[in-house]
Formats: C-alpha cells, structure tokens, sequence
C-alpha cells in the first residue's frame, strides 16, 4: 500500500492535555535505512521535533508497522537528566525472516542496511512541549 | 554518560489530565540488579514505588522505553494490578538488546539482564498515569 510519505498528522491533533501537547500522526521510513550504533548513538532514523512544528518531546510511543512485518524502538538518545528532548531515533526491528524492502532481514534484528521503509507505515504517540 | 540517580521528574509533570497525575520521568536503574521471578509473590526485577520520589498515591498505567543507548529495554510489570485498582509500585524488568558486557556483566540479546548488573549509569524515560 502506499502512504504518504513523511508525517501525517490526525485531524484533531496538536491537542491540548493540561499543560502539554499531544499529537498522535503516521510516520513513514526512510527510503534508505542506515542502521542504529549503540556505541555511538547515530543511525536510525532521527525525528526532528521542528520538523512537526512543536518544540521538544517528553515521552514518544510507536506501533508496529501497518502490515506486522517491522518492529520499532524509541531511543531518546539525548535524555536521562529529566529533559525534554529535540529529536529521537527510531530503531527498526524485522519481525519476520524475510526480504523486506528490498533487503535481506532476519527475525528480531535490526533491519538491514540500505532498506528501503517508505512504503511501510508506523503510528506515533508523542507527549511534547 | 553520567545520569543524576534515581528519579528525575520533566518540568511541567505532574500534568494535571482530567482527574488525574500524568507524569513523565527519568530513572537509572540499580546498581546491582536481581533478576525478576515470576510467581504468586514475585521477586528480583527493580521495583519503582509511587512514594519515593514521585510523591503520588499509585499508579493507574505505565509507559516504558528503551535506555539512552538503545541497548536495554525496560518492561514494566503490574504485579499488583488486576482487579481494576491502582497500585502502589510496579517492577521493572529489564532486557538485553545486545550481545555484550553491559553494567560488568555479560548479556545476551532478548534475554532479560543477567543478576548483578551495575545498570546505575542507565537511564529510561517513563510515562505514567498517577492518582
């Protein structure tokens, strides 16, 4: 199936709730994965909060994909002092053994390199400021 | 990286929601873990009262994430849940995304954190519904 690509947010979102904002919008991948490094925390896919018009990010949720096949991880790389955050990174799992994207995957690793995830599509929950 | 220990609520929390705390908070881990054992009174895994450090009653829900570098994911376990009440403490189990030594121990991906690990210099954000 095709979705639109980048963020589309829900009617009804930005919303307030209490003194934050919560906005809730499908997310496709990128057109070519580079893979996370827990060593030096690049890679992933890196989500800007200008780029959804609000100013940082307190806590993100995220589904699995429209069709089962790939899994996410939220990695709040620059949190842990009680901070919101100006981005976070998206980490993608395969759930299947399989050729996805154009790639080769194998079940609960991260998705290969060079993956093609435009056509996939990933609901997110963010609580922001 | 180097975390402040222990609870470190975000500015603005709590967030008055309707009748309700919503809090979103920083926490490291233990500094010394003890794996969870399931069972009708459970044991081990980290233990995060409503109490300490939250200043709140129970909690309603929990949302949890993976730690700063991606390489722990923090499941929360509603050990005391089940008959539609909030609960004074959740535990916490933690779960290796990698294949190495993480906090002095060896770990081995998707299973849960070996005893004994120094997870104090990771840290996971949580969001939580309070009462």
């Amino acid at each position: 199936m095709a979705f639109a690509l980048g963020n589309k947010v829900l009617p009804g979102y930005l919303r307030q709730v209490g003194d934050k904002i919560e906005i809730v919008f499908d997310h496709t991948g990128p057109t070519s994965y580079t893979q996370f490094s827990t060593s030096t925390g690049l890679g992933g896919e890196v989500i800007q909060a200008s780029a959804l018009g609000i100013g940082g990010f307190d806590f993100v949720e995220v589904t699995r994909d429209t069709t089962g096949q790939v899994g996410v991880a939220v990695v709040m790389v620059t949190s842990g002092s009680g901070n919101a955050v100006k981005s976070f990174t998206l980490v993608y799992t395969a759930l299947v053994t399989a050729t996805v994207g154009g790639q080769s995957q194998t079940i609960n690793t991260q998705i290969a390199t060079a993956t093609n995830l435009s056509t996939f599509s990933w609901r997110i929950k963010a609580l922001c400021v | 990286m180097a975390f402040p220990i222990g609870i470190s609520v975000l500015p603005g929390y709590p967030n008055q929601v309707g009748a309700k705390n919503q809090v979103v908070f920083d926490r490291t881990g233990p500094t010394s873990y003890v794996r969870y054992v399931t069972g009708a009174t459970p044991t081990g895994g980290d233990i995060i009262r409503a109490s300490v450090g939250l200043n709140l009653g129970g909690f309603d829900n929990m949302d949890d994430t993976c730690d700063t570098t991606g390489q722990i994911n923090a499941l929360v376990i509603m050990d005391k849940a089940g008959t539609g009440n909030a609960v004074p403490q959740v535990t916490i189990k933690y779960i290796a995304l990698v294949t190495a030594t993480l906090g002095g121990q060896s770990q081995t991906v998707n299973t849960e954190i070996a005893t004994g690990t120094n997870l104090s210099t990771f840290s996971f954000r949580f969001e939580t519904y309070m009462v």
